[in-house]
């Protein structure tokens, strides 16, 4: 195991610390930590422009660490720079997993006065993932699932006249991200990906930001901890049949041995994001956005991936 | 010594340390917080018999 740092004290200013932080090589103390975190994630937020004056923004909220956090930390930024937030929460029908998140999401939603709208996969599609998956088997549990969040998402912020969607996206999930689709030989989806999205441009479409893109895990759920925000640390039951759970566990390993290497990860994509987008542009500005002629949404064959999806279940 | 953790009995050597517990636990520091009497702790706090330990895994998928 690599060794964690060796002294106790803050390496600002010599108090008992709260917590290591390997990739840095120093213990912070707690206000230094959240002091450091907040001013990262703002930072992260100024220079990809992330929010502009007077904009509305859906809060993607799962009711999980991340998104609790990313609420938290653009409420803040909400009393210095004037935008409006209102939160999405996506209820999947995850059996004894979601409704004790979306608990958490309604009580932060209320304790912070952030407008909440919950959409149910079981009213949209009129099935829960559950029962989907019983009929798919649960190996790409997380792809479908990703799709049919990214589709109701998109659809509702634009609904809600959002002019941006707020996703909770850490550097552990970009990180993973960068390495599966390299793993698995798709490199166009990485020029689409980013701490903004937009390689893509549609009126149809709904810009994404990341505010937490270069924020660790493993932070964001101290940050939680030390500020009191109360959140449920659970697993979705089917992430562990993931191919992302592998990539995480494989990543993890990495970085204990090797500190620093998701962060690493994450700066060799950022370093050659543009032009991996410029070729996603070079090759998809020839091709038109369609329209799906199922469901009207935007995608680039006849009909989309979710309708495709749900006609098969 | 014996500690406990999350209500489990942990045999550990003395004078341990947060990051020697961990490894005693074949925990990985990266996806593990951990609170030493209610505080969390880094992994250079030395523990104690007498201290009240809480190891919590804080990254997840979904």
């Amino acid at each position: 195991m690599a060794k964690l740092a060796a002294s106790s004290k803050c390496f600002k200013c010599g108090k008992p610390a709260a917590i290591s932080l390997n990739y840095m090589q120093q213990d912070l103390c707690q206000s230094h930590f959240t002091e450091m975190f907040e001013s990262r994630v703002k930072r992260t937020a100024r220079e990809y422009r992330m929010l502009r004056k007077g904009e509305k923004i859906a809060v993607a909220l799962s009711g999980g660490k991340d998104s609790c956090v990313m609420l938290h930390m653009l409420h803040g930024i909400s009393k210095s720079l004037p935008i409006k937030l209102f939160a999405i929460t996506i209820d999947e029908g995850i059996a004894g997993y979601r409704c004790r998140t979306l608990h958490v999401a309604k009580r932060e939603c209320r304790m912070l006065k952030v407008p909440l709208k919950v959409i149910s996969f079981h009213k949209e599609f009129g099935k829960t993932l559950d029962s989907l998956l019983k009929k798919k088997g649960v190996e790409r549990s997380c792809s479908f699932c990703g799709v049919m969040r990214r589709y109701l998402l998109n659809k509702f912020a634009r609904k809600m006249k959002a002019d941006k969607i707020a996703i909770g996206h850490n550097s552990d999930d970009v990180a993973q991200t960068v390495m599966m689709n390299l793993m698995r030989n798709e490199p166009e989806r990485l020029g689409r990906f980013g701490p903004l999205s937009g390689a893509i441009e549609d009126e149809l479409f709904i810009t994404r930001i990341k505010p937490l893109f270069l924020t660790p895990e493993r932070d964001i759920a101290a940050y939680a901890i030390m500020k009191g925000i109360e959140i449920e640390f659970s697993e979705c039951p089917y992430a562990r049949h993931a191919f992302r759970q592998y990539v995480r566990e494989m990543l993890n390993k990495a970085e204990e041995k090797y500190p620093a290497t998701k962060l690493r990860i994450v700066r060799a994509f950022l370093a050659q994001q543009k032009l991996m987008q410029d070729g996603v542009r070079m090759r998809r500005g020839k091709e038109k956005i369609l329209r799906c002629k199922s469901c009207g949404e935007p995608c680039s064959r006849e009909v989309c991936s979710l309708c495709t999806m749900l006609e098969r279940s | 010594m014996e500690i406990t953790v999350d209500g489990r009995k942990v045999r550990i050597r003395s004078a341990s340390t947060v990051a020697d517990l961990l490894g005693a636990l074949k925990l990985n520091p990266e996806e593990t917080l951990v609170k030493v009497n209610g505080k969390l702790a880094p992994g250079g706090k030395r523990i104690s018999p007498k201290d009240s330990v809480r190891v919590m895994r804080v990254i997840f998928g979904g």
